[in-house]
């Protein structure tokens, strides 16, 4: 076993992992809490990554300092996309709620191409590039700081879902929201909030897209694509869930990158051989618990 | 059950209503009839290929407005009608089939992907229209349709771009021994890899890695990782402008030290942005750069300055210019816009563009009408693009071999 390669692949698996974590948490949210599948959740990320862009490319803000403000700002979006395109459908048959957000998806992707056209653009500031020399490691920083926020942010969100009055009634409306509605808590509300803080979750996830990847109108639903695939592997809508499988499937696509003959051509396609072998497997994901 | 039904229905209604409204819109150019039409079919929303569908856009713009200013052709105006093919060859195919059927367009111009050729032009050579393509560089379609003569070729093939390279890295002193490649896994990658090897075996180079990738990927370094093992002097990836940018910055972060980065078009104008000085020291093989000295280059990069101020073209851009140009020739020296006659006024083509004289004359496997076969390598040398081959064209010294990540 050459132990280099071996541990740079490990490393290089674990640094990706750290972004699809943070891309899949808010999708995570909204299929726990609400019980729909937001294809939308992949545009959310990507106008995240283009407010982080502009405010760089605009006032100079360091993206790392600009991922509050997307996630306020994707926060605000996130409030204003529920109000008038996911609550009037809440009640709906599952089919027309995932045809309402794949709607939403394309309109932003579309809304995106025109608005600021289809060139890929890259924030570069003076830490971008830089490596660290771990021994037989070598980590770019930009990605060190990525992983390190993705789990920040997961275990901010369980802290909120478990301690605040809020997240606990998230929680209690996941369970049962009839029950809920019944001891008193607005339904209404804590979706509405669900999907604001998932929506925030994604404009954090976009302003690191921003600083390891590019960004491109396009960037948020391939990233999306992937994200499903952790889904499935993590149990639909479960938080701890969704950390291992984003471990799970950088680590693979890494391994596989790295070790398969023909490798980098097929690691962009094992997570979707992934889902089949889960689905097909394990249909609850390797932590999920049948959802009624 | 009977309000899901309803708002089933209710879905329905909205579609159709659209697709109505559609119809009436897309039917406004019915009574626009006395105009030329030109029809481009180009990438404008997939991640790796867009950026060139701009740069195309750009170029082709300026041509029109250019034309029209001039009073058109043959007394009319020049329509030219844009489709966007996404990157999917189902759509470029469908997006060809309007400009022919429903437009009735005199010329198909444009195009990216080979992979897209190929189909579009298997599936509309039925109907044997004037395709004039600056797309498309691999030899599977030179070798289908070169030989058609409705199909004319503005792009260098993939041997072109590959002998240039195989010429370049021959020449550099100290000698280089190994080489690495890696390839994207379309038709693209696939063909030029297998020339690249071919040519840098002949020239009795060494292959340590020769894998693909899949383009648009979010993480080459697992791919770099296993590069970096085999420690080659070179590093040669064949690659689209997203996967370009991404494989430098994660090389760098790996502390991937090859003597040479080399690769195929790397004047895409978000590089020097993207990259900043991470970008120095790469080479790649590429059709023009702006800092060119052709007196056409030079006259073009000013109009280009008046229209887009913070830009800098790469080669799609002057390359679609001249695509126009000369299609809008032909129709002006046919004097008609009659298939047949335009086809060889086009023949006839010696146009001075700003990628250099262009004139259309027999390629080595097959092709009719090739206009471009001759290539450049450059360099990027402090946050400037030079062209380091071939010597007569040279604008600076090749610096080589690349000081390691940690040195510069």
């Amino acid at each position: 076993m050459d132990w280099p390669i071996f541990l740079q692949s490990f490393a290089n698996g674990m640094l990706i992992a750290g972004l699809y974590a943070s891309v899949t948490l808010g999708i995570t949210l909204v299929l726990g809490v609400m019980g729909i599948v937001n294809f939308a959740h992949g545009e959310l990320v990507m106008l995240g990554a283009y407010t982080s862009y502009w405010l760089f490319a605009l006032l100079g803000v360091d993206p790392l300092l600009s991922l509050p403000i997307s996630g306020i700002v994707l926060f605000l979006i996130g409030l204003f996309i529920f109000r008038f395109t996911i609550r009037p459908i809440l009640n709906d048959p599952p089919l027309n709620q995932l045809l309402l957000t794949l709607g939403v998806s394309i309109f932003f992707q579309n809304l995106a191409m025109i608005l600021w056209k289809t060139d890929s653009r890259s924030v570069v500031t003076a830490y971008s590039g830089i490596s660290l020399n771990l021994g037989m490691v070598h980590l770019g920083l930009t990605r060190i700081i990525t992983f390190f926020i993705a789990v920040a942010l997961t275990i901010a969100l369980v802290i909120f879902l478990h301690k605040a009055r809020s997240g606990r009634a998230m929680r209690a409306v996941s369970e049962n929201n009839t029950a809920s509605w019944l001891i008193g808590i607005n339904v209404n509300k804590t979706y509405l909030l669900a999907f604001g803080v998932a929506s925030g979750l994604a404009g954090a996830a976009g302003a690191l897209v921003s600083t390891i990847m590019y960004t491109f109108p396009m960037v948020g639903f391939k990233l999306c694509l992937k994200a499903f695939c952790i889904l499935v592997l993590g149990g639909l809508g479960n938080i701890p869930g969704t950390l291992v499988g984003s471990l799970i499937l950088g680590l693979t696509e890494s391994f596989v990158g790295t070790y398969v003959p023909e490798g980098s051509g097929w690691a962009e396609g094992i997570s979707f051989v992934l889902i089949i072998v889960i689905l097909v497997i394990k249909p609850t994901g390797l932590f999920g618990t049948r959802r009624e | 059950m009977q309000r899901h039904r309803f708002s089933i229905f209710r879905g329905l209604g909205v579609t159709v209503v659209l697709m109505v409204l559609m119809l009436a819109l897309g039917g406004a150019n019915v009574f626009a009839q006395d105009t030329i039409k030109i029809g481009a079919v180009i990438p404008l929303s997939k991640a790796a290929f867009a950026q060139v569908g701009e740069e195309q856009r750009r170029g082709f713009l300026m041509a029109l407005e250019e034309v029209n200013k001039a009073g058109g052709l043959l007394g009319k105006k020049v329509e030219l009608i844009i489709e966007d093919d996404t990157g999917e060859p189902s759509v470029g195919i469908a997006g060809m089939e309007k400009l022919i059927t429903r437009d009735k367009v005199v010329a198909l111009i444009g195009g990216y992907s080979s992979t897209i050729t190929y189909a579009q032009l298997n599936a509309i050579q039925r109907y044997e229209p004037l395709v004039a393509w600056i797309g498309a560089s691999s030899t599977k379609v030179e070798h289908e349709f070169g030989p058609k003569p409705w199909f004319f070729h503005y792009h260098p093939w993939d041997y072109h771009r590959q002998s240039t390279v195989a010429d370049f890295v021959a020449g550099i002193k100290p000698a280089p021994k190994t080489i690495a490649i890696g390839y994207e896994d379309g038709i693209y990658g696939t063909t030029s890899r297998d020339y690249a090897v071919k040519y840098l075996k002949d020239k009795g180079f060494q292959i340590v890695f020769d894998e693909r990738f899949k383009s648009g990927s979010a993480d080459f370094t697992p791919m770099l990782t296993k590069i970096k093992a085999t420690n080659p002097d070179i590093f040669y990836w064949v690659a689209y402008a997203g996967d370009t940018t991404l494989i430098i910055k994660q090389a760098k972060e790996i502390n991937f030290n090859p003597k040479l980065f080399l690769s195929v078009a790397i004047n895409f104008p978000q590089f020097k942005d993207s990259l900043g000085a991470t970008g120095d020291y790469v080479s790649g093989v590429d059709v023009w750069i702006p800092g060119m000295r052709l007196p056409e280059t030079v006259s073009f990069m000013e109009k280009y300055k008046k229209a887009y101020q913070d830009r800098t073209p790469e080669y799609w851009t002057p390359l679609a210019y001249t695509n126009f140009m000369t299609v809008a020739e032909a129709i002006r020296k046919a004097g008609t816009t009659e298939k047949e006659k335009v086809i060889e006024a086009l023949k006839k083509t010696d146009y001075a563009s700003p990628v250099g004289r262009i004139t259309f004359t027999k390629s080595e496997e097959g092709g009719l009408y090739q206009a471009i076969g001759e290539l450049i390598i450059t360099q990027w040398q402090k946050g400037v693009s030079q062209v380091v081959f071939p010597a007569n064209k040279a604008t600076a010294q090749l610096m080589y071999p690349t000081p390691e990540w940690n040195k510069r």
